[in-house]
């Protein structure tokens, strides 16, 4: 259980396979219904209706999806675009790094926690220059 | 006690003093050995350190477990106590046995935690990423302004890079990014990664965090190289810098601090060997396999006098 806290913790801008699946069907389908969701995730795997309105519940918490009511029904709309969720979770992202809690899961080209001044990234590009120059005066 | 609990206390006990003491022969000679071990080819002294992360608990277990397996009888010279038949060190001293059955549940819990913990957030970010992501010939693609590439998962590791990153980067620089993160692939680096946590439960946390950081210096700069075997050493250290420039740390600078650690030591060390040129020669090799063998025979050699100590230690007559 305290795995399960620190494990969820850790990424908190993530949302579960559910949540994710539903957040598409309102992308492709803006002010989609709970009922509408339901039949259209029946088509892969059996899913029941109250599910699905538990997880637009906590999507709307989530400030992912706002909804509007029209007759007895509420219509959701997305808060969140696609790219907008990956900025969001690429943020955890970075902060794991930057922990080093994520060098163990992932391996990212630079270190992405490394904080180096401009400068010090001139004096590494004239050093690159001046062994290129180096290395065209020895061939010629 | 039942005799199983007796022998299994004894094993445990014994087994976490010799993984205990080797850790403390690790943490005093590491300092001495590591600027010569960084000097050596990225790859092969990846590999070096991290046998060197495994050498206490391999060492520990392969020799206690020599010390209770009777096959292995003819390792400790024929000697008697109340009889003279093949025996184990079982340990009789009250107190000893449940301390190493508590030890060795401690490090079981400490080791699945860590495990658990891992395990957890890799498939919970990649199967989020596996269905925001588009799918592209070599890598997926995630839409986001951000400049970010990684290689993320153990076994089938899966590149990721952002649309940010695609923009800015030439065909060149992709090109040599995504020969890095095959590299990684190829070599399974979060595997070693992964592994060397587990290793340094038992080391001082400074110690750890040094040595882990070490071996991910080694990992990266062991991929630089394997890009430069194709693209040429300047080629790969200039996309290493326009990455670090572009990177969201680096964009941070001058603005609200949100990270605290200042650690661009690793790129400077990472465009500094590829700069110089570093002793390339993969022979160092021999170094890997003589401290394979080294290993065995130390494993071999400690039967004897280990199994004499504890019953000395333990005072059969």
């Amino acid at each position: 259980m305290v795995n399960s806290r620190r494990a969820h913790n850790a990424l908190p801008n993530s949302l579960g396979e559910l949540e994710l699946k539903v957040m598409e069907s309102v992308w492709s389908l803006p002010g989609i219904d709970a009922r509408r969701i339901t039949d259209r995730l029946g088509a892969d795997a059996p899913c029941r209706l109250s599910t699905v309105q538990a997880a637009l519940e906590r999507l709307v918490r989530k400030q992912c999806l706002e909804r509007r009511k029209k007759g007895h029904a509420y219509q959701y709309f997305s808060q969140k675009s696609r790219s907008e969720l990956l900025g969001s979770m690429l943020k955890d992202v970075i902060h794991l790094l930057h922990d080093g809690e994520a060098n163990t899961i992932l391996s990212s080209f630079v270190n992405v926690a490394a904080r180096m001044d401009d400068d010090a990234l001139d004096e590494l590009e004239k050093m690159i220059q001046r062994k290129r120059e180096h290395e065209r005066g020895g061939r010629r | 006690m039942s005799d199983f609990l007796q022998v299994l206390g004894s094993f445990a006990a014994l087994w976490m003093a010799l993984w205990f003491a080797c850790a403390a022969l690790l943490a005093l000679g590491y300092r001495a050995i590591r600027a010569p071990l960084l000097g050596w080819h990225p790859a092969i002294a990846g590999n070096l350190l991290l046998l060197l992360l495994a050498f206490p608990f391999l060492l520990s277990f392969s020799t206690t477990a020599l010390l209770f397996t009777p096959a292995f009888g003819s390792l400790v010279s024929v000697h008697c106590h109340t009889d003279c038949a093949a025996h184990m060190p079982v340990i009789a001293t009250p107190g000893l046995v449940p301390i190493g059955l508590m030890l060795i549940t401690l490090v079981c819990v400490l080791i699945w935690r860590r495990l658990a913990l891992n395990l957890r957030t890799a498939k919970r970010l990649k199967a989020q990423l596996q269905r925001l992501a588009r799918h592209q010939r070599d890598f997926k693609l995630l839409e986001s302004e951000q400049s970010l590439v990684f290689t993320l998962g153990w076994w089938q590791p899966t590149i990721y890079v952002s649309e940010g990153l695609e923009q800015r980067c030439s065909q060149q620089d992709m090109a040599v990014i995504l020969a890095h993160e095959h590299a990684h692939s190829k070599r399974l680096d979060n595997v070693r990664l992964l592994a060397a946590s587990l290793f340094t439960l038992v080391l001082p946390a400074r110690l750890a965090k040094l040595m882990k950081d070490d071996l991910h210096l080694l990992v990266e700069s062991a991929c630089d190289f394997e890009a430069a075997g194709r693209f040429g050493d300047l080629d790969v250290a200039e996309t290493l810098l326009k990455v670090q420039r572009l990177s969201p740390a680096q964009s941070q600078i001058g603005r609200q601090a949100i990270y605290s650690a200042f650690t661009g030591a690793e790129i400077e060390q990472r465009v500094g060997a590829l700069v110089q040129g570093r002793q390339r020669s993969l022979k160092q090799h021999a170094g890997l396999q003589f401290s394979v063998l080294v290993l065995i025979g130390t494993s071999l050699a400690l039967v004897e006098p280990l199994h004499h100590g504890v019953e000395v230690l333990l005072g059969l007559p």
